[in-house]
């Protein structure tokens, strides 16, 4: 026999569920658009039953949990997907700023340069004895030197500017770093209960995914729930509620940030090498693989230039019979030729000094300057192959095509995760429609565990008005 | 598939963010006019851009580099003209002055005077100028390159212009050739091309010493030469008084122009009629060899004038193919952005639909 007063009892506590129902309800709703939400829902259940004889009594439901609704595995792969989303946008975008600096569609730019040169000292062939020619000449070299620093410098500016970007992720990353630890703090506290932490949970896998963006990592949940956080091979970044930073030093040359992981022992372990996914691998990439890549060519190109016109022109003599000079600085090494190329500092003040022919006296010999001429259509480049023109319209072509397999990629990678966010919206994600029907629901039985109370109470009333026999 | 209200919101976003990313880049392309704005949007077209730019560029300054040896060839020829025309007035001359029918001591002495300021005239033209340049000077287009005696101070050199890609033409005749008789020396290396290169350059310098050496060697023979040529007339050239400029001009093998004139000169004055007989012969070698030299310009001047009609197609080629690769096509363009708006109009218009209704919105 059930009591009148188990049946209050029953009413108030599926009042009590479907008021948490609804609670949930309206937390759904609020975070509809917080980013990295799974929607919850409450486990209802039913109460134990008591036997009374025959009959098994229903004492009503129970919220047993709170639970949200989420596929690991597909955070997991969204993780993933997500790094390499963050290393392709970022190579896109810092490829595209080199691309600029070899953008010959809009602006001046070294082949324009290069044939001004050349033009100049076909000028000159035609008018050796003109001092105005000279002039002309040597301030096309100095046009052509300045351009060549200018594109050095602007590669040289390019990876400072990704220094700076890998110094503001760096910190990001640390800070992200040390959440993720105070997370697994609190998830390991209320987890040891057995109760799931959703809200702290969702944040942490939205962090990880942040995290992912940036550095390529690889991260294990133990058993009590927390996330170990391992960086490029051996950089733990997180482990339990520890969490150890990343730090940025200026390499031995001075010209780049090296990443560097901070040990307890307060050791820097560099990491620059074995970071390769994610924004930070892909700005490494790009800085210290690409960059430096054409920086060579760079100074390639300015060395073969300087040096073959110089071996050239010093074979002449110059207007007044003195025996040729170099008509550029000598450049010393290939590296950084292209960084301290100038004119001839005793050409500079002195346009007599510029070459023409090889005989004294000859004023309108131009056989020096017509060789100079000649270097542009041989090819003195890449072992005999390729002209000057050649070479650095290969540079041209690199950066194009590297510039546009980059964006492709960056978009088609952008598509993937696109799906994939919606797929885990489909799942994890907040509908109106759906928490407004539940909230109808939730509403309607909280009017009629209500009811049932008031039921039990009328039925109280109709037993106390009873009269006495 | 469950449909959650992000998914919707999501799509507008990157639908809208495509359109607008689409509309983007061709108001770019019909703001410049150009498929081709940074080297990732064709590589291969951006390079074949800078080809075809710098290669007219280049073809520009041929251009301008055979106006000017158009220029001195023509002022050249000119003169050379002129010097034919004297040396037709000389041997009108000296072919009146021959017999004795027409003339006597009187009218020689007179022919004499004019044969004179023939000579003086004949000089002025080897020490002719374009512009700043002496044309006959060789590499030495900064000093007269004869001397009043008719001493040469040019040397033999040539000026080679570059008038294509892979043409040279020579815009000079050294004077010695035209007015001394001197043959042109072999050319070490091809007239038309220069040294390939700083090695290639060495070589060309070597070469060209062995050259001058040889010649050197060969003064004894053709001071025997010139020395039979003296003997004809008692005409005097200078000496070779300055070594190596003498030495260059020790191997004539042609006429001597002011010798041949000053010969005729000095034969009127001393009545040799046997003198002036030869004079004509001489004038007649003279004269072939000044039009041989006109016939040297006039070739040259042909090939540049047939050079630069092509270099002009080429120029319009280089540039149609600079455009053909980096312009953009007008009509496609626009056809292009009409439909990319409607695309985005669509978008902005099934936003609209997808953002507002809820089950909300019906219920009371």
């Amino acid at each position: 026999m059930s009591k009148i007063s188990l049946l209050i009892d029953t009413g108030k506590r599926a009042m009590m569920n479907n008021q948490t129902a609804l609670q949930t309800v309206g937390h759904n709703i609020a975070n509809k658009s917080t980013e990295g939400y799974s929607r919850q829902r409450v486990e209802l259940q039913a109460n134990v039953p008591f036997s009374v004889g025959r009959l098994q009594i229903g004492t009503g439901s129970r919220a047993s949990q709170v639970t949200r609704i989420n596929n690991p595995y597909l955070e997991k792969q969204i993780q993933k997907e997500t790094s390499n989303s963050g290393f392709m946008d970022a190579r896109a975008e810092a490829l595209a700023s080199v691309e600029q600096i070899y953008n010959e569609q809009v602006n001046k730019g070294l082949s324009q340069n290069m044939s001004e040169f050349f033009n100049a000292f076909r000028e000159l062939a035609n008018t050796p004895e003109s001092i105005a020619t000279r002039t002309f000449v040597r301030d096309a070299g100095q046009i052509l030197a300045s351009d060549f620093q200018r594109v050095n410098s602007n590669l040289v500016g390019a990876q400072q500017d990704l220094n700076m970007q890998i110094k503001t992720h760096v910190v990001e990353i640390n800070q992200m770093v040390k959440e993720i630890a105070n997370l697994n703090e609190k998830i390991a506290a209320v987890e040891m209960q057995g109760i799931p932490d959703n809200d702290e949970r969702d944040r942490r896998d939205l962090l990880l995914k942040k995290l992912n963006e940036k550095i390529d990592i690889t991260c294990s949940e133990s058993d009590n729930g927390q996330v170990t956080i391992v960086a490029g091979r051996n950089a733990i970044l997180v482990s339990g509620f520890t969490a150890l930073e990343l730090d940025t030093h200026p390499s031995a040359n001075g010209d780049i940030l090296d990443v560097v992981f901070k040990t307890t022992a307060g050791e820097a372990v560099p990491l620059t090498k074995t970071i390769t996914g994610g924004k930070l691998g892909a700005l490494i990439e790009v800085r210290d693989k690409t960059i430096e890549e054409f920086k060579e060519r760079v100074d390639t190109l300015a060395h073969t230039l300087t040096s073959e016109v110089n071996r050239v022109h010093s074979q002449g003599v110059d207007l007044v019979g003195r025996p040729g000079l170099g008509f550029f600085e000598d450049p010393k090494d290939v590296k950084g030729a292209a960084a301290t190329m100038s004119v001839n500092a005793a050409l500079k003040k002195d346009v007599n000094r510029v070459v023409t022919g090889i005989k004294e006296k000859g004023v309108a010999d131009n056989t020096v300057a017509n060789v100079i001429t000649k270097l542009q259509s041989l090819p003195i480049l890449n072992d005999g192959t390729a002209t000057l023109d050649d070479y650095y319209r290969a540079s041209i072509s690199q950066v194009g095509v590297l510039a546009a397999r980059a964006k492709n990629e960056s978009e088609s990678q952008k598509n993937i995760l696109t799906q994939l966010s919606n797929l885990r919206e489909s799942i994890s994600g907040v509908s109106l429609d759906e928490e407004a029907t539940k909230m109808i629901e939730f509403q309607r039985s909280f009017d009629a565990s209500a009811r049932i109370v008031r039921t039990a109470d009328e039925m109280f009333n109709t037993i106390l008005g009873l009269k006495p026999m | 598939m469950r449909i959650a209200d992000k998914m919707a919101l999501q799509q507008v976003q990157s639908s809208l963010g495509r359109n607008r990313l689409e509309m983007h880049n061709l108001q770019e392309q019909s703001s410049t006019q150009r498929r081709i704005n940074k080297p990732s949007d064709d590589p291969l077209g951006a390079t074949r851009v800078l080809g075809a730019k710098s290669d007219e560029r280049n073809q520009r300054q041929f251009l301008k580099s055979i106006d000017i040896a158009r220029d001195f060839l023509s002022f050249t020829d000119q003169s050379l003209s002129e010097v034919t025309d004297i040396l037709s007035r000389a041997k009108e001359v000296a072919l009146n002055q021959a017999s004795e029918a027409s003339a006597n001591i009187g009218t020689r002495q007179v022919a004499a005077r004019e044969v004179e300021q023939l000579l003086k005239q004949t000089l002025q033209l080897a020490n002719g100028k374009a512009g700043d340049r002496y044309i006959f000077g060789g590499f030495r287009t900064n000093q007269a390159p004869f001397s009043k005696d008719g001493t040469y101070h040019g040397d033999n050199g040539e000026i080679k212009i570059q008038v294509n890609k892979d043409a040279y033409s020579t815009m000079n005749i050294p004077g010695d050739r035209i007015f001394l008789g001197e043959s042109a020396s072999e050319g070490t290396v091809d007239a038309t091309d220069v040294p390939r290169g700083a090695d290639a350059l060495k070589k060309f310098k070597e070469a060209q010493l062995i050259e001058e050496e040889r010649i050197n060697q060969q003064v004894p023979l053709a001071e025997v030469h010139r020395s039979d040529k003296i003997t004809r007339g008692i005409a005097t050239v200078g000496g070779p008084d300055d070594g190596q400029e003498g030495a260059e001009y020790k191997k004539t093998a042609g006429a001597n122009i002011f010798e041949v004139l000053n010969h005729l000169v000095i034969s009127l004055q001393t009545d040799n009629k046997k003198g002036i007989q030869d004079s004509l012969e001489e004038i007649d070698l003279a004269f072939n060899q000044v039009i041989s030299g006109r016939a040297q310009v006039g070739a040259r001047v042909a090939t540049l004038n047939s050079t630069q009609e092509s270099l002009q197609k080429e120029v319009v080629e280089s540039r149609t193919r600079a455009s053909l690769t980096e312009d953009a096509d007008v009509f496609q363009l626009v056809n292009d952005i009409h439909r990319a708006e409607s695309a985005l109009k669509a978008s902005l218009e099934t936003s609209g639909r997808l953002i507002q209704p809820s089950l909300l919105d019906f219920l009371k």
